[in-house]
């Protein structure tokens, strides 16, 4: 059996946390070969909150020309490790992933309630 | 001839309650949901003039893995998502027996999404990201939400559609979902109304606009208090009504129970101020004089008015001189309450919890009081508001609602027979 996680690599276990966190699934549960669409049953608007949560926990900003690569969890692995290769970006991500609100939207998360004063 | 519109289902999210057993319950022993507003975190509360709400403290969503659907909007749509599931599962409808495009959704709102509004809109001011809005704001925020989600929720593929005329919202939804069914461009309606905004923006601008009441602020119970010589402005509220509108073909095939019929509705504007209602109530005479005509019925034959007051001096005031020019000397035996002393002024739910009070009232010949009448105002006092529940055999009653934009509904309702 594949395992989802592969190697050691810190840097790709907290993509694949992220991931987890989103879709509401243990990260081991996750392989490389999943289709965001066909596999996790992502439409395109979930697919932009996906990609949204990855831009706000890793802080960066995935390009709409890109868009087109993230189709597997693989891809967007890859392409994140690729892209925080080249910018240099810190091994951990700003915000810990598992601690990152559960509802898709946040819709009831009151402002001046929140814990977290830090930007998504 | 126009179908005949009943009410075969309803379910209620309000601070005195979620569910209708427990909100009818409350009301009739007046209960009060108005209490303190705890804190809008770090910002001063000496800051706001009013600093009491009717909130719905007891209000827990389903997370995201028990319902797919709350979670995607905001607290004001989520209250509606609630309402109107219990409104369905009262109404003995089996959605997957019915024809999906004739059932129809009809919301109204008077904010919509605020609570993600401002949230939005603080970190992008705070942090200077634009690129970190959320992908569903604009889905989350638009007025259209609450309908939207509603009608994924049940599979409707009738009109699905949301007016918003303030705090007199839900009135014209109900009576637009009325109209839906009479034109015969649906058998079933979802109609609802929402808000829930008790939030720092929103909050300050009410107070800003010298809207709220001032007093009582220690004993925020005795703040809403309608017809009362102390009051002095409303107190906000959050919530959500909904209730299932049929034909009263459909209804009487499938054996519904029956709540109340809705027979009768009328919208004017009053073209004069965008806050202030007109000071001679004309209008607001003219709307229930339109709704009567429409239901076929005579003032004579009016038992009881669920009033729009608000607990605002003038607005109180403006509403009798209107049930005068309308009633006349009859005024006195005619019924009358307000169910925002209980709850507070729910906005664009304030209608259709007003509707679901008046519906419940015809069913079981009871109204439930108008608490903190007190010290009634000789300016807007009448024989028939009482602060206790009174017991009378009601056939006919009206449901006011007026809003910002200088917009008045009215709703006539009728016993079932």
């Amino acid at each position: 059996m594949t395992m989802p996680l592969p190697s050691s690599n810190g840097h790709s276990r907290q993509i694949y946390a992220t991931l987890g966190d989103y879709l509401r699934r243990d990260p081991l549960t996750l392989h490389p070969e999943d289709s965001l669409r066909d596999d996790l049953g992502l439409d395109s608007l979930q697919t932009i909150e996906l990609v949204y949560q990855v831009e706000s926990a890793f802080d960066l900003q995935i390009p709409d020309d890109d868009f087109g690569r993230l189709q597997t969890i693989g891809d967007v692995v890859t392409y994140l490790n690729e892209r925080t290769d080249l910018t240099h970006h810190q091994a951990s991500p700003i915000q810990n992933p598992t601690k990152q609100k559960k509802s898709s939207t946040n819709a009831t998360t009151k402002p001046w309630s929140r814990s977290n004063a830090s930007p998504k | 001839m126009a179908a005949r519109v009943v009410i075969t289902g309803m379910g209620v999210v309000s601070p005195i309650g979620i569910g209708i057993p427990r909100f009818w319950k409350a009301a009739l022993r007046g209960q009060s949901g108005i209490s303190a507003i705890e804190s809008f975190g770090d910002l001063p509360m000496e800051g706001y003039r009013s600093r009491i709400a009717g909130q719905v403290s007891s209000f827990e969503p389903p997370g995201p893995d028990e319902d797919k659907f709350f979670s995607r909007v905001d607290r004001y749509a989520q209250m509606a998502l609630m309402a109107a599931k219990e409104a369905i599962q009262d109404s003995g409808l089996t959605i997957e027996y019915e024809r999906a495009e004739r059932l129809g959704v009809m919301a109204g709102v008077g904010m919509g999404g605020m609570i993600m509004g401002e949230r939005e809109l603080t970190n992008l001011y705070d942090f200077h990201k634009p690129h970190r809005v959320h992908p569903n704001f604009i889905p989350t925020i638009t007025l259209n939400s609450a309908s939207g989600i509603i009608a994924l929720a049940f599979g409707a593929k009738g009109p699905n559609l949301t007016v918003s005329t303030a705090c007199s919202s839900s009135i014209h939804a109900i009576g637009h979902a009325m109209q839906c069914i009479r034109l015969g461009q649906a058998d079933m309606m979802i109609a609802v109304g929402a808000d829930a905004s008790i939030t720092p923006l929103v909050f300050a601008g009410f107070c800003s606009l010298r809207a709220l009441a001032t007093k009582y602020q220690d004993r925020p119970s005795q703040a809403s208090r309608p017809f009362d010589r102390g009051r002095n402005g409303f107190v906000m509220g959050e919530g959500a009504g909904a209730l299932i509108l049929e034909s009263l073909q459909h209804a009487t095939r499938r054996k519904a129970r029956i709540y109340a019929e809705v027979a009768g509705y009328a919208a004017t504007s009053e073209a004069y101020h965008m806050v202030i209602p007109k000071e001679d109530g004309l209008d607001i005479a003219r709307t229930m004089t339109l709704a009567l005509q429409d239901a076929k019925v005579h003032p004579q034959q009016v038992d009881y008015v669920n009033a729009h007051a608000t607990s605002t001096i003038v607005g109180d005031e403006v509403e009798v001189k209107g049930l005068r020019a309308v009633f006349g000397k009859r005024v006195g035996k005619i019924l009358v309450n307000a169910t925002k002393s209980l709850i507070g002024h729910t906005l664009g739910a304030s209608g259709a919890i007003a509707t679901i009070a008046s519906s419940l009232s015809l069913d079981k010949n009871i109204i439930h009081p108008t608490i903190n009448y007190t010290d009634p105002d000789p300016h807007c006092a009448l024989p028939g508001i009482s602060s206790k529940s009174q017991k009378k055999s009601l056939g006919t009653a009206l449901v006011n609602a007026f809003g910002f934009g200088s917009n008045n509904g009215v709703l006539v309702l009728k016993k079932f027979s």
